[in-house]
């Protein structure tokens, strides 16, 4: 049994949680910007958490299952699980509420495994359809449902007005003023922004190093500040090693959140410690 | 060797030494130790530095054991790869000429040149190869070409590399490859790894 896809939608890729232990032949983790949302999307449609589903950027996908299916969706636009028969179109629109959704289907979008995920890897061209973006006209096969629809905690959207931070590995090597300019501003997120990164408009921030260092290791949610001084917070999709001089990184419960910003909003930071961080971890589910 | 704890199960360890294929021997030499070890989840190296990827609650052990670590240097059998490039980038005879070499002269060096594999990034099975003679390191390009193609061979700063896949890019180009430098259906996927021993002709 299969989808077709009869319009895109703006961006619209297929993942799952992620893609992890092959950063050192370069592939970034990719996986859904949100992992919380695919995996109470999946839930309400009665799926294990880590299938592969639909992730949906600003506009959505006009879509055809040919088989009825029970369908879910988070984040933007947000709906709990609804049946749609065989055949009758899905037409997602303009998403409102937020720039991103995440859809499930029962039984999951059934990609091949590529190194253990079915997530999308664009810069390598492999993983979910094709290793691209959905484009008319693709069909996609759709797992067995194992199970009745289930149900998920209300996921609500969030969008994040203050993101948390560590200091970043280079921090000491930006000045008092940068650190506290950084800290201070109001930024807004760029119209330059994608999964790979988001891209910060504000303030020119002192960069460190003069903007370069020799590259090292870099993790999503790293704040980048590049010779121009404009930040780039890393995503999923960006390299796994970067030059740029780092000066902060959010804390691993608020990487999610970067999924929730749209290009123009605004967006601050807070310095939090380690043992802060760990703490608030805990208390994630 | 310094460690610093860069994310709640991320930590750093950079190695000072001044010339990078040390460093990324020490780094490589370190990832062998370490590789495997139930704390550990992934390693990333970097061009004098390995990203230690640590189970969730495991950093503050890891860490812990890593002051303990004697950085060994073990006489390790590299694997050896030796890649043919055919010399015809588009930036071959302004690099001679930069370096005040012929280009068949820069060709010479180049072949000479045993490299290693420091790190992969940038792309998809991108290695940064380390070894290049100080009097070839070059900056980039100040604005970067919006389309390098896929095998292209090229140097910038004190790196080489080969592009796996067309994209945007900043190095100069001085020839081609057709090596097949990732592919996904294999494990591990990257055709070069860290630690690598490589040889142009």
């Amino acid at each position: 049994m299969s989808v077709r896809v009869v319009r895109p939608g703006a961006f619209t890729t297929v993942q799952d949680l992620g893609r992890f232990g092959h950063r050192a032949s370069g592939v970034p983790p990719a996986g859904a910007m949100d992992p919380r949302a695919a995996r109470a999307a999946n839930r309400l449609v009665g799926n294990p958490e880590d299938l592969a589903v639909l992730e949906l950027t600003l506009s959505g996908p006009e879509l055809v299952f040919a088989r009825d299916s029970w369908i879910a969706i988070t984040g933007a636009s947000a709906r709990g699980a609804f049946c749609l028969p065989a055949g009758e179109p899905l037409a997602v629109g303009r998403l409102s509420g937020g720039p991103r959704a995440w859809l499930a289907v029962d039984g999951g979008f059934d990609v091949p495994l590529v190194l253990g995920s079915r997530s999308t890897s664009p810069r390598g061209g492999f993983g979910g359809f094709e290793g691209r973006a959905l484009r008319a006209g693709d069909v996609l096969p759709l797992g067995r449902a194992s199970r009745p629809p289930g149900s998920a905690p209300a996921f609500l959207l969030e969008r994040p007005v203050t993101l948390r931070v560590l200091a970043g590995a280079q921090a000491p090597l930006f000045s008092d003023s940068a650190r506290t300019l950084f800290l201070e501003s109001a930024w807004r997120v760029s119209p330059a922004s994608d999964r790979c990164g988001l891209r910060l408009e504000g303030p020119a921030l002192p960069s460190a190093a003069g903007g370069e260092l020799l590259s090292e290791g870099v993790l999503p949610g790293a704040v980048q500040v590049p010779a121009g001084g404009s930040p780039i917070l890393l995503g999923p999709d960006g390299p796994v090693t970067g030059g740029y001089p780092k000066i902060a990184q959010v804390i691993a419960v608020d990487v999610p959140l970067l999924a929730h910003l749209a290009p123009g909003d605004p967006v601050r930071f807070s310095r939090v410690s380690l043992d802060e961080a760990l703490r608030l971890r805990e208390c994630a589910c | 060797m310094i460690s610093e704890r860069v994310a709640e199960d991320a930590l750093l360890v950079r190695f000072e030494d001044a010339d990078l294929r040390a460093a990324a021997a020490r780094a490589h030499a370190l990832a062998t130790v370490l590789e495997g070890e139930p704390d550990i989840e992934e390693l990333v190296p970097g061009a004098a530095s390995l990203l230690v990827l640590t189970r969730r609650g495991s950093a503050d052990a890891v860490a812990a054991a890593l002051e303990r670590v004697e950085t060994p240097m073990p006489p390790r059998s590299a694997t050896a790869h030796e890649i043919a490039v055919r010399w015809n980038g588009p930036d071959l005879a302004e690099i001679a000429q930069l370096t005040g070499r012929t280009p068949s002269a820069l060709i010479e060096v180049l072949t000479a040149t045993p490299f290693t594999v420091a790190f992969v990034g940038f792309q998809p099975g991108f290695p940064y190869l380390v070894g290049l003679p100080p009097e070839l390191h070059v900056p980039r390009l100040a604005s970067p070409r919006t389309l390098v193609p896929a095998g292209s061979f090229a140097i910038a700063g004190p790196f080489a590399g080969i592009y796996p896949f067309a994209s945007p890019g900043g190095w100069r180009l001085l020839g081609e490859t057709d090596i097949a430098l990732f592919d996904a259906q294999r494990v591990p996927p990257a055709l070069l790894r860290p630690g690598d021993a490589v040889r142009l002709r």
